[in-house]
Order: C-alpha cells, then structure tokens, then sequence
C-alpha cells in the first residue's frame, strides 16, 4: 500500500471510532459551550468590557475541548492495546503520525468550529464574512496545536497522570500559536481597520510548519519498541 | 537600596536551596553506597 | 572549587565596590550584573538540555540523559533567579513589576514554563529507556520553541503598547568590566553545579547498578 493511501486508512479508521462513540465527542461540544456560557455570566454582559475580553474568551474555549480531544486520541488506543498493533504494523512511524495528526485535525476544526458559531450568538457579533478570516486562523492553530498535542499526547498516553500532564506541557510550548491567534481575531472583531492580520496567518503558517516538521521527525522516537 | 537588597537575598537563598537539594540528594546516594557495602560484608 | 570562591567574591567586588553607581537608576543598577549572568546562563544550560536530548537519541547512552537532565535543574534554578530578580530591578526603574510586552521577560517566563513542565514529566515517568526518550524528546522541542516564542512575542509586542524602552543605557567602561566578571564567575558556577549533578546523578544509577547485581549473585 502507498503511504498515501496508508494514511487515509489511518484517519478513517480513527473517524470511524469518533463517529460509534459520538457520545464522548459531543460531550467534548458541550463543554467548550459551557465555558463560553460560564465566561458570560463571569462578566457583566452587555459592557465594553466583555466585549474587548470576548476575543480572549473564544480562544480560551478552543483549548480546553483540544486537550480532551488529544487526550481521547491515545487512550483509546491504550485502553484497547491497539498502539501497539499498529506499531508492529509495517506501516512507517512517520505515516503514523500523520494519520494521527489528520484525524486529530480535523476533529478539532469541528468542535471549534462549532464553538466559533456560538460563540458569534452568545456574545453578540454580526455574521459577516470576517468571520471567515477567524475561521481560517482557527484551521492553521489547530493544524500546530495537533501536531505538537499528537506528539506529546503519544508521550503522556502511558503516564497515570496524563489528565493534567498533556496541557502542563502542551500549553508552553504551543504559545507562539495562541498569541498570533488571540491577536487576529482582536484585529477582526474590534479594530476599526485591519492592519496586521496578514502577519498573523504569515506567522502561524511558519509555526506550523516547523511543529509539524518536529512531530514529525521525533514522533519515531516517541512510538519505537 | 533596599530593591538592592532584596534582590540579591533571593539570589543567594535560590542558590541555598539548591544546594541544600543537592546535599540531600547526595545523602540519598550515600545511603545506598552504605546500605550496599552492608550486604557486601553480610555476605562475606 | 577554588577558582569558583575566588571568582565570586571578585564580582561581588566589581558589582558593589568597583563598578560606579549609575547615574539615573541609582544603587538598584547593581543587580544588574548578577541578573544577566544568571540570564545568560539558563540558555546555555538549556542549550546543555537539547545537547544532551540529541546525544541520547542518537546514542542511547544513559550519560547523555544525566547531562540533559543535570542541565534542566540547574536552568531551571538560573532562569529562577533572573525572574526574580528581574521584577526586583524593573519596580523601582520602570514602575512596574511585570512588562508584559517586553520580549525578553516574556521569552524567559515561557523558558521557565517550559522547563518546570520538563522536570514534572521527569518525575512522572518510571526509571527506564523510555523516560529518557521522551524527555529528550521534549527537551528537543522546548529548545526549538524559544527562537518561536522570541518572534511570536517580539511581533506582539510591536501592536501593544510599549512600556519601557530598556536600550540607551550607556555603560562605563567600570561597569563593562564588572559584568564580564560577573557573568564569567556565574558561567563557572553554573557548570560546576552541572558537573557536581551529572557526577551525583552518575554515582546513583551506578550504585542502583551494582545493587541489583549484588541481589543476583
């Protein structure tokens, strides 16, 4: 089988078991709600205030459901022994990971996506085609937040303390994503003019690259024997 | 001057608490060295 | 040793007697040079941790973990004392204690993060193989991401607002000369400590070893 076709197997099969066991994924949904809503009632609604903080609060709802979603991708696997199956599978170490990394991806894209929309009803901003402009930021940080959350989720899946181990060292190091993020959307949603938006997606689409490259190469390391 | 002094006290008391970790530390090998050379001698 | 106690209280010397008070910020300046030789020591004892992750990767010597392992604590102790330092000194200059837009305060507290979550990985793995793996694996990352977390905060910072402008302070030449000895004597000091963990760390898993074999015979 080609690589190609290897990883697409990979991302199906992980879908596959999102979609039987939806119950856990929705859940995920539904907490990231829950943090918009309680963010609401923590402030005083209708204030500027909330207003200029709501940017923050977004992104703030996107991380927590990323971790539970990394969190789930390998304890499946631990839970069913089924890493290991793969590992002794001829499939390359590096197809792995991507397989790996694509599904994470693109559960995550959903979940915010959704989130993204409740959030545009919960906190009161217009449907415009801005809001295109942060879906798109939200698809290149979930692009680096997964391929360092694949890898270092890989890392914690045998540790008893994984719960609280994966964002104590996937929230440092992912930083550089969160901050031109949290800033393009700030730009989108309350600057009268755009100015550095273009910087923002110029800088995540470095960092993904780089933290994709990294997963990549150390992901071998992480899985071998 | 009194920024001055306090700046230097954390210097000095993070160093003395790493050192004071190393020392226990050091302790820890000991013990073991010790408890070793215990069997050792049991043996003999 | 020796050399060490001598370098010391050389700069102790050249930052309170030697090195003039500087004119605008006052006798507070004199944290400075124990400030940047701390600082300049957490990114070389960092640059010790990715060493020592590269080296275990590719030869799979227990060594290698002990030097990167060695170099965290030690990092984690300098860059421990620049930010507590830092605040110290920025009070009374600046009238603030924290300047979140400044990239190099930020760069160092991510440092810290970074390196704090290392040693609580650390802690959390069984001894074995696969501890020393995924630590140097992750020590590889975290000292990829510092020139990251340097752009990303540097960019943020130029669409903030600019607390402080930290450049325009001229140094004497005193002043040159006491920083060097200063940086040189916590330069010494950081890879004695280095050194005085890596020969502990050694001496432990040795006698670990020649315990189990004992237990065999």
């Amino acid at each position: 089988m080609n690589p190609i076709a290897l990883t697409w197997v990979l991302v199906g099969k992980d879908l596959k078991i999102e979609y039987r066991s939806r119950q856990a994924y929705l859940t995920t949904v539904f907490f990231a709600l829950l943090i918009l809503v309680i963010f609401n009632f923590a402030f005083d609604p209708g204030s500027p205030a909330t207003r200029e903080a709501a940017p923050g609060i977004l992104w703030v709802a996107l991380l927590f459901p990323g971790i539970i979603r990394l969190n789930r991708s390998f304890q499946v696997e631990m839970e069913e022994g089924t890493l290991y199956g793969l590992i002794l599978s001829p499939a390359d170490r590096g197809v792995l990971f991507l397989g790996k990394f694509l599904a994470n991806w693109f559960l995550l894209i959903v979940v915010d996506l959704l989130v993204l929309l409740a959030f545009v009803i919960v906190y009161n901003f217009s449907f415009s085609v801005q809001l295109l402009w942060i879906a798109l930021l939200i698809v290149l940080s979930a692009l680096g937040f997964s391929a360092v959350g694949t890898l270092l989720g890989a890392m914690v899946s045998t540790i008893r303390t994984r719960e609280v181990m994966l964002p104590v060292l996937l929230f440092p190091i992912i930083l550089p994503i969160i901050l031109p993020a949290v800033n393009g959307t700030q730009e989108i949603l309350l600057a009268q003019e755009i100015q550095s938006l273009g910087r923002s997606v110029e800088l995540l689409v470095a960092f993904d690259v780089i933290y994709l490259a990294a997963g990549f190469v150390l992901f071998d390391y992480v899985v071998a024997d | 001057m009194t920024y001055l002094f306090f700046g230097y006290l954390v210097i000095w008391t993070v160093l003395f608490f790493y050192l004071v970790f190393l020392a226990r530390s050091q302790k820890r090998v000991n013990d073991k060295l010790k408890a070793l050379s215990e069997t050792l001698q049991q043996r003999d | 040793m020796i050399p060490l106690y001598f370098l010391m209280v050389l700069a102790l010397y050249g930052a309170f007697l030697y090195a003039p008070t500087e004119r605008e910020m006052g006798e507070v300046q004199r944290i400075f040079y124990f400030h940047v030789g701390a600082a300049w020591n957490c990114f070389l004892a960092f640059f010790g941790v990715f060493l020592g992750g590269v080296g275990y990767l590719i030869t799979r010597k227990q060594s290698w973990d002990h030097l990167a392992a060695s170099c965290t604590e030690v990092g984690v102790v300098f860059t421990t004392i620049v930010l507590v330092t830092g605040p110290i000194w920025a009070r009374p200059i600046w009238n603030t204690w924290w300047p979140w837009g400044d990239p190099r305060v930020m760069t160092t507290m991510v440092l810290w993060l970074i390196y704090v979550a290392y040693l609580m990985l650390r802690s959390s793995l069984p001894e074995g193989e696969t501890k020393y793996k995924y630590c140097a694996v992750f020590g590889i990352i975290g000292f990829l991401d510092v020139p990251i977390v340097w752009f990303s905060i540097r960019w943020w910072r130029t669409i903030h607002p600019v607390v402080i402008t930290s450049s325009g302070a001229e140094l004497e030449p005193e002043m040159i000369h006491a920083l060097f000895v200063a940086v040189i004597a916590m330069t010494v000091l950081c890879v004695t400590l280095v050194m005085l963990r890596m020969a502990m760390r050694l001496n432990s898993s040795m006698a670990e070893e020649v315990t189990d074999a004992v237990q065999r015979v």
